[in-house]
Parts: C-alpha cells; sequence; structure tokens
C-alpha cells in the first residue's frame, strides 16, 4: 500500500529541486510563477496531510482550518501588531501545533467516522472564530495589509522573490517529511495504520504516534498558512472552511493515499485545474467529484498508484523487447 | 508506572493471572481463573473452540481489560498497564488471525518488533543524524539474523502479501522475538501449516525456550503440544477443568470428555473422578 522510501525517492526529490530552482527563468510570465507558488503552497498541504491519512490510517477533516491558524496567526501578529513575520512563522507554528495537541488529544482515541465527525466539528468551530474575532481577523471581509517577508529591510514581495522564498520552505518541509517517513517513527506510524492492535502489541505507544502525528501534520499546515497569508497580502474566512478541508482530503485521495508523488500530482491538480474550470463556476465542484469517483474507481491508489502502474508496463515491456534482441 | 513487586507472588513465575473474569454482555469468556506460567517453561493453554483462550491472551498482553482480577508480570502488577509498556517489560506475542503490518516487507515487519529497543525519536528521524542511521542498519541486519533462525532468510525482502498464512505465522514469531521478550505468547503458531512445517515450528519454539524465553501457547495440534509442553492448562467455557504435565492432562477425564466425548460418555467420566488434577 505504501509506496517505499529509497535513495531513489531522495534523488527524485532533489532533481526536481533542481529543474523548480530553473523555473523563473523558463517561465519568465509571473501568473505562471505565482501560479507554481500557490502550487508549492498546496503541496505542503496535501503531502502534510497525506501523512497523516496515507501513511499513518487517520482522517482529518480539519486540515483547512490548521492551514488557516496558521495563516491568522502569522497574519494578524503581522498586520495588527506589527510583528516580524520571521517571529510570526515560529509563533504560529508553536500555536498551532498546540491547538491541534489539544483537539487531537481526546479525539484521536475515536476511530473512522467518529474522529472525521470529531474533526468536522473542530473546522467549524474555527471558522467561526475567523470572522467573529472581528478586531483580530476582520471578519468576514478578511484581514488586509499583511505585510511580506523581508531580509534585511528588503521586502521579499516580488513574484519572484517570493518564489525562492516558497521553494525553499517547502523543499525543506519535504525533505522533513521525508526523513520522518523513512525513519523508526515513521516505520511505526506505517505499522499502526495497518493493524493498530499489531503495532500495540509490538510496543508502539499508539495513542502517542497518533498525536505526534496530528500535530506534526498541523504545524506544517500552518507553515503553509504563513507562506499564503504573507505572500498574498490578504486572508479571508473562506479559504480555510469545510470545503477546502474536504477538497484537500479529495486531492490527497486523487494523488493516491500513502504514495510520496501522489501529492505531487493531488497538488497540481488542486492548483491547476481551478485555473482551467474558472469560466464554468460552480461546474467544478461536479468535474472534482466525477473525476475522484472515476479515478478511485479504476485506480485505488490514486493516481500516483496509476503511474506507478504504467511504468511497471513500460519496463515489462523493453526487458521482453531486449530479451528478443538477444536471441537470434 | 512501575508497581513494585506484589508481596505474596510466587518467585519463580514470570506470569501470574489471579481471579481473572472476562465478561462481553452476558457472556462470560473468562470465569475467575487462576494460573501461573513458571519462569523458563513451555506451558500450553488448550481447549475447544470458545473456551476463552484468545480473549485470555488478550487479557495478558494487555489488549483486553479483565472485568475483575489481576495480571502479575515478574512479580509486577501490570493489570492498569498499557500494551506497549508491557512489551518494554518483556512480553511479547503473536495472533491467530495476524496482525502484520500490510504493505511492509518481512523484513521491516522484524524490525518493528524492535521498536522498544531502538531509541531513535523523532528529532534523530527529521534530521537524518548518523546515530540513527547507524542504529538502523544495525537493526536491520539483526532483523536478516532473526529471519535466518526461523527460516524465512530468502523471503526477507519480500512485501508481506506475497506470503502464505503459514509463513506469516512465522513471521509472526520473528518479529515478537525481535522485542527481546522475556516471555512470548503464542497464538495457534502451527494453524495453516502443512503438516511437515509444524514440526519445524515446534522445533524452533524450543530453541527460544533453550535460550531462556519463556512460552506460553495456544496450540490445537495436540502433536506438537505434547511434545514441546512442560506444563498445560485446559479451558473450558473460561474455566479451568485440568491443569499439568502433558502424561496428566492427556489422561484426565475431563479433558477427554471435553475433547472427545459425548453427552454419556461425559457422564460417566465425571462418576470416575470429580474435580481439577492441579499439579
Amino acid at each position: 500500500m505504501h509506496a517505499q522510501i529509497s535513495a531513489a525517492t531522495y534523488r527524485g526529490l532533489g532533481i526536481l529541486w533542481l529543474l523548480l530552482v530553473a523555473l523563473p527563468w523558463i517561465m519568465p510570465n509571473s501568473y505562471w510563477l505565482n501560479l507554481a507558488t500557490l502550487w508549492l503552497t498546496n503541496l505542503l498541504l496535501i503531502a502534510s496531510l497525506n501523512l497523516l491519512m496515507g501513511y499513518s490510517g487517520q482522517i482529518s477533516l480539519a486540515h483547512g482550518a490548521f492551514f488557516g491558524i496558521g495563516a491568522y496567526v502569522s497574519g494578524v501578529l503581522g498586520a495588527k501588531y506589527g510583528i516580524s513575520p520571521w517571529i510570526g512563522l515560529p509563533v504560529a507554528l508553536a500555536f498551532t501545533g498546540l491547538v491541534a495537541f489539544i483537539v487531537g488529544w481526546p479525539t484521536l482515541r475515536l476511530r473512522g467516522h467518529y474522529l472525521a465527525m470529531a474533526t468536522l466539528g473542530f473546522n467549524a468551530i474555527a471558522s467561526v472564530l475567523f470572522v467573529e474575532l472581528r478586531d483580530w481577523t476582520g471578519g468576514p471581509n478578511g484581514l488586509v495589509n499583511i505585510p511580506p517577508y523581508a531580509i534585511f529591510g528588503l521586502k521579499l514581495d516580488s513574484d519572484r522573490a517570493f518564489y525562492f522564498l516558497a521553494l525553499i520552505a517547502v523543499g525543506v518541509a519535504m525533505l522533513l517529511l521525508l526523513n520522518l517517513l523513512d525513519s523508526r517513527t515513521g516505520r511505526a506510524l506505517r505499522a499502526l495504520s495497518t493493524a493498530e492492535v499489531g503495532a500495540e502489541c509490538m510496543g508502539v505507544n499508539v495513542h502517542k504516534y497518533k498525536i505526534l502525528v496530528f500535530v506534526v501534520s498541523a504545524m506544517l499546515a500552518a507553515l503553509a498558512g504563513c507562506l499564503y497569508a504573507h505572500h498574498n497580502a490578504f486572508v479571508s474566512p473562506e479559504s480555510f472552511d469545510f470545503m477546502a478541508s474536504t477538497m484537500l482530503v479529495v486531492m490527497v485521495a486523487l494523488g493516491g493515499t500513502g504514495h510520496w508523488w501522489g501529492a505531487f500530482i493531488g497538488a497540481l491538480i488542486y492548483t491547476v485545474l481551478p485555473e482551467l474550470l474558472r469560466s464554468f463556476g460552480d461546474l467544478e465542484l461536479l468535474v472534482y467529484g466525477v473525476s475522484l469517483v472515476l479515478v478511485l474507481l479504476f485506480f485505488p491508489r490514486g493516481l500516483g498508484g496509476a503511474l506507478d502502474l504504467l511504468r511497471e508496463r513500460v519496463l515489462r515491456l523493453s526487458t521482453r523487447r531486449r530479451a528478443r534482441k538477444g536471441t537470434p | 508506572m512501575d508497581d513494585g513487586i506484589v508481596e505474596d507472588s510466587i518467585a519463580d513465575a514470570i506470569i501470574e493471572v489471579r481471579g481473572v473474569s472476562v465478561s462481553f454482555g452476558g457472556l462470560t469468556a473468562v470465569a475467575d481463573l487462576d494460573f501461573a506460567v513458571p519462569r523458563g517453561a513451555i506451558k500450553a493453554v488448550i481447549g475447544p473452540n470458545g473456551a476463552g483462550k484468545t480473549t485470555l491472551f488478550n487479557v495478558i498482553s494487555g489488549v483486553q481489560a479483565p472485568s475483575s482480577g489481576r495480571v502479575l508480570l515478574a512479580g509486577e502488577d501490570v493489570t492498569a498497564t498499557a500494551a506497549h509498556e508491557r512489551v518494554q517489560r518483556g512480553l511479547a506475542r503473536t495472533f491467530q488471525n495476524l496482525q502484520v503490518f500490510s504493505g511492509m516487507s518481512v523484513l521491516e515487519n522484524v524490525v518493528v518488533g524492535m521498536h522498544t529497543r531502538l531509541k531513535s525519536g523523532v528529532f534523530n528521524a527529521l534530521l537524518r543524524l548518523p546515530s540513527g542511521r547507524r542504529e538502523e542498519v544495525q537493526a536491520r541486519d539483526k532483523a536478516r539474523a532473526l529471519l535466518g533462525r526461523v527460516g524465512l532468510a530468502a523471503k526477507a525482502d519480500f512485501p508481506v502479501s506475497a506470503l502464505s498464512f503459514g509463513d506469516l505465522k512465522i513471521v509472526e514469531i520473528a518479529r515478537a522475538l525481535a522485542s527481546e521478550p522475556k516471555v512470548l505468547l503464542l497464538d495457534e503458531p502451527t494453524a495453516g501449516l502443512p503438516a511437515g512445517e509444524a514440526g519445524r515450528v515446534a522445533e524452533v519454539i524450543r530453541a527460544i525456550n533453550a535460550e531462556g524465553v519463556t512460552v506460553l501457547l495456544v496450540e490445537h495440534n495436540m502433536r506438537v503440544v505434547m511434545a514441546i509442553s512442560h506444563d498445560i492448562l485446559v479451558l473450558n467455557f473460561g474455566r479451568r477443568i485440568a491443569e499439568g504435565e502433558p502424561a496428566v492432562v492427556r489422561a484426565h477425564p475431563e479433558v477427554i470428555a471435553a475433547y472427545l466425548g459425548t453427552d454419556a460418555d461425559a457422564q460417566r467420566m465425571n462418576d470416575g473422578a470429580v474435580g481439577t488434577a492441579h499439579v
């Protein structure tokens, strides 16, 4: 079920990031560059949810809320109190981690539908707070005047500068994620996702690990939130509502739960499809729904799993051809 | 956490079950059961289906809390201790219907068994520190050696989905051994194995025991039970009907009745011998 993490996975990530460094010169158009930046943020969101859903077998319908808490905490600190986003970042991460811990402690003892409902409820509460804490969040109109990141007084508000910031931040986060999965901790998570009783009886403190992964996953979402808020300079509650959380779950499933590269594909769809479907309005939802059903019907392991199948088939074909050439 | 040694605990018992009852609604799976597993022994629990054997294993390993009664591990009360912590204290088990980690290789499954014996934590993992990597390499080597011991070295890198039910039962034994247990609970280790394989598993169990690991097993294969056990506990409807050496248990009338008897036979046996032979 889980694609193996290997040296090749690390190599793949390295090569991809090298290509991404060159992107601003290949795609000088700022529309595409901003889309690439958005893709990076979405990648972080979907990969962190995949850590929780795919590798650890837990469902969360509150990932949008954690994304939002990260965005609002750092955003409010910057816009209302003039605090540097560099300080806002660790504060937002720590705060979101604390909230995730408080939410996770009781709810992660629940399983399946109950966990889904509990996190869904939490997302509803967070959405209400984003609107009602008006003095801080700006209410339904959103929070404006969020300052950009700056280095030595130099504002990183150009598209290219911010792209590189996001590239570094998301690159480091993805590397940490990969390290985590390929370790004793990651193995314990994968174990409890497939056989919880078995893991517990092998000495894995199942509840502790579930809370750990819930907190780590929420903090990565908060990092995405910080990047998003200080890039956009504006955030509003509907970006973090139940719909956003649902969409993220859908993208994890489309890409392939527990598939490392699946998150990259999920993020690509999540970023590009709304742009393509913008002129169709509500049709967007229909396309999402239908494509999810079709993909899961034909490729239960998502598009990432489908690519694996394709690669295996190509490899088999090429070895057969080589074998034929070998015999006179 | 540490409850200390219970004062009146049996000195040479690694596991003590005291007055344990387990009820599911109206159904009593285990009824006021007392027994001990002597350190260093191979002890078998036998009994017809539904006798409460697996429930008993779940209580000892901490998966199921007893309705009443206590469980002692090496003289310490562990009734309220979480299952994962009992592993830390030297208890390991396998499962009747398997709890393998699908999506992992055979080797990785065994390495999970070392969880409590490995040290590297989250920060070590995130930063991929050399100490953690060294530990990983050592753990894998050790897991490979363990698989060699149970005869599965050739399948170490297979995904578990490629193995037969019988092989997976053996993987679970290797995985449990990886936690360096003092006492090993085996739930039907030879179920699903062809006859020749059952003998091989019996040999493996004997070898494990010879290295000082106490073994408690639930088993239906009487040939295996009689050949390797020092001591047998017979359960029926959650109660002990006999306990003792293989020869004693084999001859015990209630055991014969529970396993083979018709009602008339049972009646005849009961007329002959009443009570349990407790050795």
